[in-house]
């Protein structure tokens, strides 16, 4: 079962590759060679491995925000709004915390930034159950009004003036998160992999866990039941937007140390290629988000030594995320509640 | 001009690519198909038609280039959602993830990071009567396009309402086994709607590039896709009120550049939040009066029996 899964995700990224490989001969390029340096530069090289380790973290996170929401049978398509939440609140923050021990300092940017991000996710959440709108419109609106949000702030009030491009005054390399012993690895790509695996334990053994899927896969039985499905649905997309809040977290503590006032983090929709190519299941999200990695990795590497322009890489992620929906074999996709109306709203 | 007169025209101007992306989403939304791909197929018209004309085309021959290539997205999404039973939202979400991946590598593999600007000249043919005080520049100073764009709108309006086709279409949405029973072939009427709606959509990111701006960037549309999606179903798939929303957009868009030229202090950042949150705030007062066809987003299946 597992290994069937496993084969037919993989089909999907062949098919992927290959239309890509199409793209790239048509355009010049010599497809082995560009895939062969991919794989060269991601998985034969020690350092290669680690940074795409380290570019797999937010989009892990992204996707486990996507899974959060699909549980219960909602799409959250605002998760790149929620990042951006997210980073803001911690890069508010951060250079004030300057005389705190680091370790209060990374806390408290993490509890900023999820409340940021469960925020950004509870106003459509409220409009889903309590006014019944949609949350597919909502949640990308809420995103352009992340961006824009963002920028007016950080060109504002948070603009750090030793910088030429407007971002948040920087946090010190001294003080962002350690890496792993003699790797490039972050503690924040560890945070990742142990929130995946909470949310596979939570999922399998507890009652919230069942219940919350009785709530998105067959909503009127578990009002039936008793399930308060509004509040199950609430509660599952805050976590959600909490979650793809510390990908956003992550970037400020650990990798950039600032959010600048352009920053589009490119997650949101490559969450879903990650959700649907594990098929739904938690555990396969890992390894699913770290091909992902490898090829945002490879985004920022290729360019230099094969002369393929980087948005290649979004083009493959997006092959990846249509050959899924046409090879859907019925049932990785939730059939879904009727878009029209929602059987939560009383 | 002064800055009624430059807000006002600028809203028509930039309301015309939002409203037919916007009718084309509606036209799919009533035959029940919810399409997310808008922003990626309106980028893959603005950069085709972007191409032909840069290759010496004429900026008629770009915007037909640019709705034949929404027209051939569309008959994929079409088939694939009703042949293939292929689930629309992440087929749409594909499309606009690589679509945008796709113009932003094509045009980087060709002109690098140069930006080449377009001298698409286009004749006003009411420009006479825009001597009108307020309103003139707005209605009548306009390029030919926009009121092609306007004809369209009133004519699909119609054509949705009065005819039979029309009827059949909204059948396929509410209720696609009754339809079926009726003796209408369910699966062709959405691939028609697909190609037709999408080729709008193609239509639409043509105008964005070649009518409005003149040039072409990665990413361009910066979220007017998804905000074709909203007011599709805010205004309820209907041509005329998509229209008013568009133009609502124009207008809040445009008042971030007005409100520069009053020299009143304001970040420009902060306009620009503008449109998106006001949208926004349309979607919730209007979230009751937002619409769906019965059966959006659902693949119709023949053999199922669950509807």
């Amino acid at each position: 079962m597992v290994i069937r899964s496993a084969a037919q995700s993989l089909l999907v990224v062949v098919g992927a590759f290959v239309s890509g490989a199409v793209v790239l001969l048509l355009t010049g390029h010599n497809p082995l060679l560009v895939y062969l340096e991919l794989i060269e530069r991601t998985l034969l090289r020690r350092s290669g491995i680690e940074e795409s380790l380290v570019a797999m973290s937010p989009v892990l996170l992204a996707a486990i925000a996507a899974w959060i929401a699909s549980r219960v049978g909602m799409w959250n398509i605002g998760i790149d709004g929620q990042i951006v939440a997210g980073a803001v609140a911690a890069g508010a923050i951060a250079p004030h915390l300057g005389a705190w021990p680091v370790w209060l300092m990374w806390l408290a940017c993490a509890v900023a930034g999820v409340i940021a991000g469960a925020l950004w996710a509870l106003i459509p959440a409220m409009l889903r159950v309590r006014r019944g709108v949609n949350e597919i419109v909502t949640t990308i609106m809420m995103t352009y009004v992340a961006y824009s949000s963002a920028s007016w702030l950080i060109k504002g009030a948070l603009k750090d003036d030793e910088m030429v491009a407007p971002a948040t005054r920087i946090v010190d390399v001294a003080r962002r998160l350690p890496e792993l012993p003699s790797t490039r690895i972050h503690i924040g790509v560890l945070v990742a992999v142990v929130a995946c695996l909470t949310v596979w334990i939570l999922s399998r053994w507890t009652a919230i866990g069942m219940l919350s899927r009785v709530a998105g896969e067959a909503p009127r039985a578990a009002h039936r039941i008793g399930v308060p499905v509004d509040r199950y649905v609430v509660t599952a997309f805050v976590a959600s937007g909490g979650v793809a809040a510390l990908a956003g977290v992550n970037e400020v503590i650990a990798v950039r140390g600032s959010v600048q006032a352009d920053w589009r983090p490119p997650y949101g929709l490559a969450a879903f290629g990650v959700l649907f190519l594990a098929r739904r299941q938690v555990a396969g999200l890992i390894p699913a988000a770290l091909l992902l990695g490898m090829l945002e990795y490879g985004a920022t590497v290729l360019p230099r030594s094969t002369g393929v322009a980087p948005n290649f890489f979004p083009l493959l992620e997006g092959l990846i995320l249509v050959f899924l929906a046409i090879v859907n074999w019925r049932r990785i996709v939730p059939r879904g509640r009727s878009l029209a109306r929602s059987e939560g709203a009383t | 001009m002064n800055v009624i007169e430059t807000l006002l025209a600028s809203a028509m101007l930039a309301a015309a690519p939002l409203m037919l992306a916007a009718i084309g989403e509606a036209i799919g939304q009533r035959s029940g198909q919810l399409n997310l791909g808008v922003e990626g197929v309106m980028l893959l018209g603005a950069f085709t038609g972007f191409v032909v004309v840069e290759a010496g085309g004429t900026v008629s021959a770009g915007l037909v280039a640019a709705m034949i290539i929404g027209m051939v997205v569309g008959a994929g999404f079409g088939l694939a959602t009703t042949l293939l039973s292929a689930n629309q939202i992440v087929l749409g979400l594909g499309v606009a993830l690589a679509g945008e991946g796709a113009t932003g590598y094509l045009f980087r593999e060709r002109f690098g990071l140069s930006q080449p600007l377009l001298d698409a000249g286009m004749s006003r043919p009411l420009h006479h009567f825009a001597g009108i005080p307020v309103v003139g520049p707005a209605l009548f100073d306009q390029r030919w396009f926009v009121y092609l764009a306007w004809a369209l709108v009133v004519g699909i309006g119609a054509w949705m309402r009065y005819g039979r086709p029309g009827l059949i279409l909204r059948a396929a949405g509410e209720s696609p086994f009754a339809t079926e029973a009726a003796g209408v072939d369910v699966q062709r009427v959405r691939v028609i709607a697909a190609i037709v709606g999408q080729g709008l959509v193609g239509l639409g990111g043509g105008a964005l590039s070649l009518v409005e701006v003149g040039f072409f960037t990665p990413g361009m549309t910066v979220g007017i896709g998804f905000i074709a999606i909203a007011i599709a179903m805010v205004g309820q798939q209907r041509p005329l009120r998509i229209a008013g929303l568009a133009i609502v957009f124009g207008l809040l868009r445009g008042s971030g550049t007005a409100i520069q030229l009053t020299n009143v202090d304001v970040q420009t950042e902060f306009l620009e939040l503008l449109p998106y949150a006001g949208v926004l705030v349309l979607v919730v007062l209007m979230g009751r009066q937002v619409r769906l066809p019965r059966a959006l987003g659902l693949a119709y299946d023949r053999e199922s029996r669950n509807a």
